[in-house]
């Protein structure tokens, strides 16, 4: 078989690794300081130990196996912080006059690493 | 250290059925993984469907996998008989090509595992998963529950499943571990895909346009972890599912018509169906596609059958690489899981007005496919020969199924009833990781027939 080098041929010999490598740096390297890095440690660590703080704050005001209700609103990033806080020891009811507590999560300097949990006996009437 | 054992027992759970499967080769080791959570799955689908806690339905599903898989040993033992000590796939450049993929992967690998705090990775997987570990009453409640609808309830069970599995083995529910599970099932992945690749390269390259060669497509690894960056170790779906995807389309497709090529291809198909909801609709496409390429194969089970009896058959197999994807989906329509995604009482905007900017932000991510095209197009013109004697199969398959999926995401951006801009923004740097990885397929096989105009003399040993 005859072999062809055209500078096509060349062309993409070297365009392809390129490409490669271009979609590598561009994402990876370029962003690697928001995606690696002690800070990403901190964020994840402060995240676990706030979950675990409502958590056991949770489990010191509410019975286990109550109905709660979350009161932040089902659109909120609180209310999906509360809902894993809640899971699986409560039952978590879509009206909140169906549940014997309502819990909520407020921004405060004193609770669990910034978020202070709420909770009100019954539903929002 | 938790990691170890977890990945120790995803793997050496379903070891045995993937040699079956796939042959005496290092790639059973990365297969396996897959295989395990596909069961985890199963068992996610039985504990929903029946009752039960997840555990025993786990430990069934493995059972049944190893049993089914010691019979088809058993019965095909004259077989390897016969073929003794004939294996589908050069174990030597197997090991070269994973030991580079790996080495590659190890600074992502240690760097990123720390999952970024991703809505995906709490709001729908991590809460999924605490629920299936709960059991089948909290599962099936929180599944029905409005108020817990920010946790997607539609999504397929798949990467929860595996989390539950990693943490009934750990005995904590851990979120991260169940991300970095998550993350390695994602690695496995891409390793198949870039085993697959390489098969491509002949056997009668030279030395180094082989080492070229398996360095620009162990680089396909890393594509792929690059496009996923922020969401490789965040327990996401996204690009578990496009790279299974990739190798359905690699193995089922692009490589000869075997028996290992189409079990690692029917894996990748199976896992997809029950990864992500775009992945079944990707995987109606590619089960089609794979019946039809092994329509001969699958005939000579029924020879003297007719016609209707014949696409019967063929309809069975598509049903049987089709069917926990649509078990899951009968499960989201009969119980309207769907509804936050596609109602048509509360469209924000009429449809037509969604078009372009769907367009215009799929587009965003697909721009590497204007080289692809473009090379698609010219590069016959030149190396139309070389590409035949290499024996590559052409890639219309690839490109179909490229049309049928970008088809299918346009369809549910926008017949879909959320904020489009919204949506548009927080999901197509994901959805599009599948065609942009297909396009980087493309282009390494255009490498492959570039460098075999440098492959040595003769040209190729076995033509």
């Amino acid at each position: 078989m005859s072999r062809k080098r055209s500078p096509f041929v060349f062309t993409l010999l070297l365009l392809i690794p390129a490409v490669f490598l271009y979609q590598i740096l561009i994402v990876l390297v370029a962003q690697w300081s928001d995606l690696a890095g002690p800070q990403v440690k901190a964020s994840w660590t402060a995240a676990v130990d706030q979950q675990q703080c409502l958590a056991k704050e949770m489990r010191q005001r509410v019975p286990e196996h109550d109905s709660v209700f979350v009161g932040n609103g089902s659109t909120s990033l609180l209310a999906v912080e509360l809902a894993i806080v809640a899971t699986p020891d409560y039952t978590i009811v879509s009206h909140p006059q169906d549940a014997q507590w309502t819990l909520s999560l407020a921004p405060s300097a004193s609770g669990c690493n910034g978020l202070a949990l709420r909770v009100e006996r019954g539903g929002v009437k | 250290m938790a990691l170890l054992p977890v990945l120790a027992l995803f793997t050496l759970a379903t070891l045995f059925p993937c040699v079956v499967l796939a042959g005496r080769t290092p790639l059973a080791i990365f297969l396996a993984p897959l295989l395990t959570a596909l069961c985890a799955s199963f068992a996610a689908q039985c504990e929903i469907a029946v009752a039960g806690s997840f555990l025993p339905w786990f430990v069934g599903t493995v059972a049944a996998a190893n049993a089914m898989a010691a019979l088809h040993w058993f019965r095909s033992r004259h077989e390897r008989a016969e073929q003794s000590g004939a294996t589908w796939v050069t174990s030597r450049w197997t090991l070269v090509v994973i030991a580079v993929v790996l080495c590659e992967l190890v600074l992502p690998m240690l760097e990123l595992r720390y999952p970024l705090n991703t809505v995906d990775g709490f709001a729908t997987y991590y809460l999924h998963a605490l629920f299936l570990a709960a059991g089948h009453h909290p599962m099936v409640a929180a599944l029905r529950n409005p108020a817990l609808f920010f946790m997607n309830q539609n999504y397929p069970l798949l990467d929860p499943a595996a989390q539950v599995a990693a943490f009934r083995i750990t005995g904590q529910e851990n979120a991260r571990l169940g991300m970095l599970v998550m993350g390695w099932l994602d690695l496995a992945a891409l390793v198949v895909v870039v085993v697959g690749l390489v098969q491509l390269v002949p056997a009668g390259f030279s030395r180094y346009a082989k080492v070229a060669s398996i360095l620009v497509l162990g680089l396909f690894a890393a594509v792929g972890v690059a496009l996923d960056a922020s969401y490789v170790f965040s327990g996401d779906a996204d690009l578990l599912w496009s790279a299974c995807a990739v190798a359905a389309v690699v193995y089922g497709t692009l490589l000869p018509v075997k028996r290992a090529n189409f079990s690692i291809a029917a894996l990748g198909v199976l896992v997809i169906a029950v990864t992500k909801n775009e992945g079944f609709i990707t995987a109606l496409f590619l089960a089609l596609v794979l019946v039809w390429r092994y329509r001969e194969a699958v005939l000579k089970c029924v020879p003297d059958a007719s016609m209707v009896q014949r696409l019967a058959v063929l309809g069975l197999v598509w049903l049987v690489l089709t069917a926990p994807g649509w078990w899951w989906e009968l499960y989201v329509m009969k119980n309207h899981l769907a509804a936050a995604f596609f109602n048509d009482l509360h469209h924000s905007e009429p449809p037509l007005s969604r078009i372009w900017p769907s367009i215009v932000s799929i587009g965003h991510f697909l721009a590497v496919g204007i080289l692809a095209i473009g090379i698609w197009i010219m590069a016959p013109q030149q190396l139309r020969v070389h590409r035949k004697v290499l024996g590559m199969l052409p890639t219309r398959y690839l490109w179909l199924t490229v049309a049928w999926y970008l088809g299918a995401l346009m369809g549910t951006y926008v017949f879909g009833v959320l904020e489009i801009h919204y949506w548009l923004l927080s999901s197509t740097n994901r959805t599009t990781i599948f065609p942009v990885l297909l396009f980087f397929v493309e282009l390494a096989l255009w490498f492959l027939v570039a460098a075999s105009t440098y492959a040595g003399d003769p040209f190729r040993k076995d033509h």
